[in-house]
């Protein structure tokens, strides 16, 4: 292990995508903050236990999602709508963000796992089918189907009054 | 990358249809997020456009607990209690076979305790579950199919005993054969933990939150006005003595007769007297419409802080209603009810329905067991907690256990033994009220057992310290 990363420098590299892992990690559990606390710690642990001080940032982070990703996969969330993150928002701003959740929410996990990577981490399709274990291509389409997909959630929230 | 586009905040206009519709190349698209990352004014530019792609990043705004980064530091030093991600589609032979050796061993020890005559859980026999067999970060199912089987043979009366008395050469050929299946075994985490069987799910926890919307009474504005008002009548008093001695003083220079002072010093004196006596009452009828505003202000405080008292029981009556109806519409009768908690127990579907009920007015809950095990049993009734939260950011609970079988008579004296009142009991829990000074001691004997002890509320409320107000404790056994 004489090349792993000190302390410090694993804090940092932590620190630099922890929004990011944290965020996806939330919407796969299916908001359970207190869940998504510890399937993300515990996704970024097994990733860093084989960091280098070599690695860049983009692979750590591809390690600690697929990582989080399998970890959610086996977690059966009744899903928690709790708006206390955009709770100081304007509410014409929070409601739509409140649909766009529920209806997030509700997509299953491989659905949603790419779109949120692009949409909201804003992943390259590298990395994305890095994470995946599928070509670019591929995640790619998969992106714009889980986009579809999720515009018809929503349709489907407004539909029964959100 | 591309560190080498440039973009300009004109071409973000440009570039931003194409972008909300993933269209750019992958170098663009990566300039055009660094750009609107590190432009505040383009940001709030391409925020306003209500795409779902905008709004889905907007929801990436979550806030990260401040002490993310040294849990996963923690976890990483102690990474062998960390089970790595389960795989899918991982073989469930070895559990099976696991599982066989272990009901065999359990029959064959009853076979023999029973015909030896001294059958019962001071056995010297003692099935040894090896911890070869039930590995660390193994299938979920398998382990609480394992778990299940431990608690079987533990309520057969057969010692289940955590060991590592195997020999080498059975060791070995476990090894080898798990090897064959899964990979490399994980580091032995040492004879402390010889056996790492997680505990069945204990009990699950539901809370049902306050709703939002609430009006905030600012009872910090009606203490001040308050405090204002009382200074403003001390003034008005001083100033009411004040006038009394310019009365008098104006009544005493009228009365001086000619032969003290001549007329023109009395009337001088007697109008100077007038005149401060004059300003004074002015300053008295400024100062009484201050304080006439200022009361009627606390009353309007104080009517507002009626009417939201009001509309908080409302609202609790609402939801108390609505929780009710929930537990009814699963067919689930509560087995204690208190202020803020009820215990209850139902099947896993019941559970599952009475929980979406309770989230479709309760604005934000969730559900979770004991022991971080996820999956929901099918089968079986389901101990479960509902606890109501009363303030958004208060620790709800707090929370002993598991308490191993061995451990429970000696824990159970140490909360009889303190005044604590005990306010449920029954086989697979304690609850009881406590003061904060006694259950610091006590968290500390209990701790000192290795018996955790946690709180349990919002993740904002983690880490805080025990509040000032008695609370309240549920110690958990797991059931046989």
């Amino acid at each position: 292990m004489e090349y792993q990363l000190d302390k410090n420098s694993m804090k940092l590299a932590i620190e630099s995508c922890q929004q990011k892992i944290f965020a996806l990690t939330l919407y796969l559990v299916g908001g359970d903050r207190n869940k998504a606390y510890d399937v993300a710690a515990a996704g970024f642990a097994e990733a860093l236990q084989t960091a280098s001080p070599l690695e860049d940032e983009s692979t750590l982070m591809v390690r600690a999602v697929r990582s989080v990703i399998e970890r959610s996969r086996d977690t059966k969330a009744i899903p928690f709508f709790d708006d206390a993150d955009f709770a100081d928002l304007p509410r014409p701003k929070r409601e739509p963000l409140r649909l766009m959740k529920k209806a997030l929410l509700g997509l299953d996990l491989d659905t949603k796992a790419p779109l949120l990577l692009r949409d909201q981490a804003h992943l390259s399709y590298k990395e994305i089918s890095a994470i995946l274990e599928v070509p670019e291509k591929e995640a790619r389409i998969r992106t714009t189907q889980a986009r579809v997909q999720l515009r018809n959630k929503l349709d489907e929230v407004l539909r029964h009054g959100g | 990358m591309g560190d080498d586009l440039l973009i300009t905040c004109a071409d973000i206009k440009k570039r931003l249809k194409p972008f909300l519709e993933d269209l750019l190349a992958e170098d663009e698209y990566q300039v055009f997020v660094s750009h609107i990352k590190d432009c505040a004014k383009c940001r709030n530019y391409v925020g306003a456009i209500g795409s779902v792609s905008n709004q889905l990043w907007e929801l990436g705004n979550v806030r990260v607990p401040s002490d993310f980064s040294s849990t996963v530091l923690f976890n990483l030093d102690h990474m062998e209690r960390i089970p790595s991600a389960p795989k899918r589609g991982r073989p469930k032979k070895l559990i099976v076979v696991a599982a066989v050796l272990v009901i065999s061993i359990a029959a064959f020890l009853i076979g023999v305790n029973h015909f030896k005559g001294r059958r019962g859980p001071g056995s010297d026999d003692a099935v040894i579950i090896k911890k070869e067999t039930i590995r660390s970060g193994g299938d979920s199912e398998g382990k609480a199919l394992l778990d299940e089987l431990q608690n079987i043979a533990t309520g057969l009366g057969v010692n289940v005993k955590k060991d590592t008395e195997g020999t080498k050469a059975e060791k070995t050929l476990l090894e080898e054969e798990l090897s064959k299946d899964e990979g490399p075994a994980p580091a032995d985490p040492g004879p402390q933990a010889a056996v790492s069987v997680k505990p069945a799910p204990l009990h699950w926890h539901f809370i049902v939150s306050k709703q939002g919307g609430e009006t905030t009474v600012d009872y910090g504005e009606k203490d001040k006005k308050e405090a204002e008002v009382r200074k403003k009548a001390d003034e008005l008093r001083t100033l009411e003595g004040d006038i009394k001695v310019l009365q008098e003083k104006s009544r005493v220079e009228l009365g001086k007769s000619y032969t003290e002072k001549t007329k023109t010093e009395i009337e001088e004196a007697r109008n100077a007297a007038n005149l401060e006596l004059q300003q004074r009452i002015k300053e008295r009828s400024a100062l009484e419409g201050s304080i006439r505003s200022l009361e009627e202000e606390v009353s309007s405080i104080e009517l507002s802080a009626r009417q939201a008292s009001e509309e908080k029981r409302r609202r609790d009556s609402e939801r108390e209603q609505r929780l009710s109806d929930a537990l009814n519409t699963a067919d689930i009768t509560p087995n204690y009810r208190a202020n803020d908690h009820i215990l209850l127990t139902g099947t896993g579907p019941a559970i599952e329905t009475a929980a979406s009920r309770i989230q479709s007015f309760s604005g934000a809950s969730y559900f979770t067991d004991f022991t971080k095990d996820t999956s929901i049993p099918s089968k079986g009734q389901l101990p479960v907690s509902v606890y109501i939260e009363r303030e958004a950011s208060d620790v709800l609970h707090w929370h002993v256990g598991p308490v191993t079988p061995g451990q429970r008579s000696e824990i159970s004296d140490m909360i009889h033994g303190k005044s604590g009142s005990v306010d449920h009991e029954s086989e697979d829990i304690i609850i009881f009220s406590i003061s904060t000074a006694e259950l610091e001691t006590l968290r500390g004997h209990i701790t000192a057992l290795g018996v955790p002890f946690s709180e349990f509320g919002r993740p904002a409320s983690k880490g805080k310290l025990l509040s000032s107000k008695p609370v309240t404790v549920s110690v958990y056994f797991p059931s046989k």
